[in-house]
């Protein structure tokens, strides 16, 4: 459980540092902080494709676009 | 049906609930219906967005919302704890009708809950309330501050400004949460789903 609260600590860091960079900087990034981690990389990339997509939750409930 | 006075300022509600939590009676029936419409105004927010099979009787489910908040030994203090027990009471009635729907759909003999206001000519995207509350149980264990936006956008209705105030963090922190709560959470739901 300690190692899945890390995990999930370092995957929003990186989700929320990547967002804050110009997009065509942001594969590089994650790549360089995740360290080889494939895995981590792959979960990272899935959730910033969910964060620009949106899905039921977003339509549900983001409301107008800030 | 409790005739419901005007709304006045969030400080006078939260005043309430110091004198409700300090034992003030009077202060009790002052506050009894404007919870009512509080919690109604929230119902209504979900409402809104269930799907079209979720079938619940906006009045019965604000009521329900309401004795669970009222039986148990919940002081409101402040106007943040109540969001926080409102959004809370809010999915665990969502999921007990879920259940209930799910039970019934398995000829467990559960009674129709009769839709008789504004939910029967809603569309939109489904809304699996117990997938939700999973993965929100999962993300509470993860990460009980993320979890809380989420529960309190989901299941209290609040907007980003409305949390950031009750949670006493900057909107600016609350928007970042939920983006990251939301994209999460979907792909929990998705997941669980098989």
């Amino acid at each position: 459980m300690a190692e899945d609260v890390r995990r999930f600590a370092r995957l929003r860091t990186l989700c929320e540092g990547a967002l804050e960079l110009p997009e065509e900087q942001r594969s590089d990034w994650i790549a360089r902080m995740c360290e080889g981690d494939e895995e981590l990389i792959a979960d990272v990339d899935e959730l910033l494709r969910r964060i620009d997509e949106g899905g039921t939750l977003a339509e549900l409930f983001n409301g107008p676009r800030r | 049906m409790v005739c419901l006075p005007e709304m006045k300022e969030p400080t006078d509600i939260t005043r309430l609930l110091e004198r409700v939590a300090g034992g003030d009676p009077e202060a009790w029936d002052e506050l009894l219906p404007r919870l009512y419409t509080t919690l109604h105004e929230i119902a209504h927010r979900l409402m809104r967005d269930q799907s079209r099979g979720h079938t619940l009787q906006t009045t019965a489910l604000v009521h329900e919302a309401f004795l669970k908040m009222a039986g148990g030994d919940q002081r409101w203090e402040t106007r943040r704890h109540f969001e926080r027990v409102a959004a809370r009471a809010m999915r665990a009635v969502l999921v007990d009708y879920a259940r209930a729907r799910n039970a019934q759909k398995r000829g467990e003999g559960w009674e129709r809950v009769m839709l008789t206001e504004e939910v029967a000519a809603v569309t939109g995207p489904k809304l699996d309330v117990l997938a939700l509350h999973d993965a929100l149980d999962k993300l509470h264990e993860l990460d009980p501050e993320t979890a809380e936006v989420a529960e309190l956008r989901c299941f209290g209705g609040l907007e980003h400004g409305d949390i950031a105030r009750v949670t006493g963090r900057s909107k600016r922190t609350v928007e970042r949460a939920w983006r990251f709560a939301r994209s999460w959470l979907e792909r929990e739901m998705e997941q669980t789903d098989g």
